[in-house]
């Protein structure tokens, strides 16, 4: 048996005497599309920080394609193979938009110092490659237009966009979007999901957390239910829809 | 409308001010007491005095407001690919020698001086204005580099040209370990301890006995120092050495700016824990920046001993790190023009201010404060702190 995609298990992390997160688990066997939804204050983004390792989480494991990630520096993570968008985007915002994903081109580019002072012929073929790649992934989320732009300048939508272009730069197997949706009219949730669905079909395992239920239904193949921190449901969108403690937690005792 | 808020802080400073210029201060030691006087007279004077300054600061201003009717310079755009050609960079060092040829004793050292300036601001501008991170005690690492060199000398042959990597190299890695605990840590730790490690240091080389001199510092021995050849002066080949180390270390960071490590740089400017989810390791990046800083100071402290002959603590002084930093901001932050433009004039304008109107040379400070505030009010992001990226893409390389 090979080992999963994707595994994190029994991941737990308390400020103080609050339990952000208790004993999550979820699992991505191949490159699949899960969503985690709960109710604001849920720990869902602190989840995803544990597994960045922007939190060190007290307990619990986190495992990429056999890797083991606990207690890495988050650029670590991100050299292993999981990037992340962040809920409230967090772009470069005074760099260009090809900068923006040039910069997640970072660990590919093995340039030296030296290199770029005596611009050696390897290092502007390096370079024009990074360009090259950069190029490609703001044409697949659509910002070719806008690459010489500022980022503070992008609309919101192109904003998300921008930012899963960074993270796709960073050649991830796995991609944490923290609310893709969030703030987003029907016609830019519809150009998500058929981006989402490309990311996916890169061989790139997508987990989400989002609030917008036609988003997580359309996409995703398992759901994983937190509420104050703890899983209380997990399973196909079909079969969370139905299922009464999840109601209960989103709209409360006898709805 | 902010030419006219300039104008009013400028018209405040002066009214706040007034009461102590028209006072004439009469310590009497013997009884301990202060008496303030009124002298209408030497007011006035201040007043007339100040009208050159005046005029130089509207002039100023007036050129900025109006930038955009002035004819323009070449486009940045075409720069940058000037700035692609092999030949650019010798042509660029020839360009400034010439000038070194037919100038005085006086202009050449002044230019020898801007150039060390330059060096100074533009290596600054990798942490403070690229990074982001804050250092109030640069002046430190320029000590370094001259000390260095100093006291090797005195024990080894090492001419100036020999020390120049040597300079470098102490005081990289003194940059490097003061960084390397302060910069594991986030926000302007390191503004702090920059500027305790500066006036510790300065102590250190005031108490440093026979190998730093004391107060009285080191004479370089005159194998050693920065001497005429060829028929040329010894500050003639001063600026030069200035000017082509200057040109080449300014390459050299537009350079590393223009790489993924400059990216990185900026990067965690604009936000650190992006910068670290996207795989920049934030850590080991600042201390490379901090320690490259440090080097170019050293760089710029070697040509300074060589030219001067001398080094002494004062090498070693706050208002030499206020200096800098303010060069830096005032051409704009992360912008390597900026901090060149930046260099020169606040190098050149006290220069100009004491050689130009010597009666008004107890207000030197002050004039140079109310120029420094009148910039930043009309342009807050430095003189050349815009669209940075803009032009830098326009005419990237492919």
């Amino acid at each position: 048996m090979t080992a999963p995609l994707f595994r994190a298990s029994g991941l737990t992390k308390s400020f103080g005497g609050l339990a952000a997160v208790q004993g999550v688990s979820l699992e991505l066997p191949t490159a699949t599309i899960q969503a985690v939804i709960g109710p604001n204050g849920a720990g869902k983004t602190t989840f995803f920080n544990c597994l960045t390792g922007i939190y060190r989480p007290d307990a619990g494991q986190v495992e990429l394609a056999g890797q083991n990630l606990s207690g890495m520096a988050p650029h670590q993570v991100c050299h292993a193979g999981l990037a992340r968008t962040f809920q409230n985007i967090r772009l470069f915002p005074e760099m260009t938009v090809l900068e923006n994903v040039l910069a997640g081109r970072f660990a590919h580019l093995h340039t030296t110092l030296w290199a770029a002072v005596l611009r050696t012929p390897a290092y502007r073929e390096a370079e024009a490659h990074a360009r090259g790649i950069a190029r490609e992934l703001l044409d697949f989320v659509g910002l070719s237009r806008h690459e010489k732009q500022w980022a503070r300048n992008l609309p919101y939508g192109l904003q998300r966009r921008l930012e899963i272009a960074r993270a796709l730069a960073t050649e991830p197997k796995v991609l944490l979007l923290d609310e893709p949706g969030a703030g987003m009219n029907p016609n830019e949730i519809d150009t998500l999901i058929g981006l989402v669905d490309q990311v996916r079909a890169r061989d790139v395992g997508v987990i989400l957390i989002e609030h917008h239920m036609k988003l997580v239904m359309e996409l995703a193949e398992r759901i994983l239910v937190l509420e104050h921190g703890e899983p209380i449901a997990a399973g196909t969108p079909a079969e969370i829809r139905d299922d009464p403690r999840v109601i209960e937690a989103y709209l409360g005792k006898g709805a | 409308m902010k030419l006219k808020t300039s104008l009013l802080l400028t018209g405040f400073v002066l009214l706040l001010s007034a009461p102590l210029l028209w006072g004439r201060l009469d310590p009497d030691y013997s009884l301990g007491t202060v008496a303030l006087g009124l002298d209408l007279a030497r007011g006035l004077e201040f007043f007339r005095n100040l009208l050159p300054a005046i005029a130089l600061g509207l002039l100023f201003a007036g050129l900025l407001r109006f930038r955009h009717r002035l004819p323009r310079l070449p486009r940045p755009a075409r720069l940058d690919q000037l700035k692609e050609r092999s030949w650019a960079i010798p042509a660029l060092i020839a360009l400034l020698w010439l000038p070194g040829l037919f100038l005085g004793s006086k202009g050449l050292s002044q230019a020898t001086f801007a150039a060390q300036y330059v060096l100074l601001a533009v290596g600054l501008n990798i942490t403070v204005g690229m990074a982001g991170i804050l250092v109030l005690g640069y002046s430190a690492y320029f000590a370094i580099g001259a000390y260095v060199f100093a006291v090797l000398q005195q024990w080894i042959w090492l001419p100036w040209w020999m020390a120049l990597p040597v300079g470098f190299a102490a005081s990289a890695l003194m940059g490097w370990l003061v960084a390397l605990p302060s910069l594991r840590l986030r926000g302007d730790y390191l503004a702090i301890v920059t500027l305790g490690f500066a006036e510790a240091l300065r102590e250190i080389l005031r108490n440093g006995g026979a190998i730093t001199g004391g107060d009285k510092g080191i004479v370089i021995a005159v194998p050693h120092r920065i001497n005429g050849i060829l028929g040329l002066t010894s500050q003639q080949v001063a600026w030069m050495a200035a000017a082509a180390v200057a040109v080449l270390g300014v390459a050299a960071i537009d350079r590393i700016y223009h790489s993924r490590l400059g990216r990185a740089w900026v990067a965690i400017r604009e936000d650190e824990v992006a910068a670290g989810a996207m795989g920049i390791p934030t850590v080991r990046m600042k201390i490379l920046a901090f320690s490259l800083s440090a080097g170019f100071a050293g760089l710029s402290g070697v040509l300074y001993a060589g030219f001067t002959v001398f080094v002494d603590p004062s090498a070693c002084t706050f208002e030499e790190s206020v200096l800098v930093l303010a060069m830096v901001i005032l051409g704009g932050l992360g912008s390597i023009p900026g901090s060149i433009v930046g260099a020169i004039l606040l190098f050149l304008i006290p220069t100009w201010l004491r050689d130009w109107f010597p009666q008004m040379q107890d207000y030197r400070l002050l004039i140079f404060g109310m120029i420094l505030v009148a910039v930043m009010l009309t342009r807050p992001q430095g003189l050349l702190g815009s669209n940075r990226h803009k032009a830098e893409l326009e005419g990237a390389p492919e």
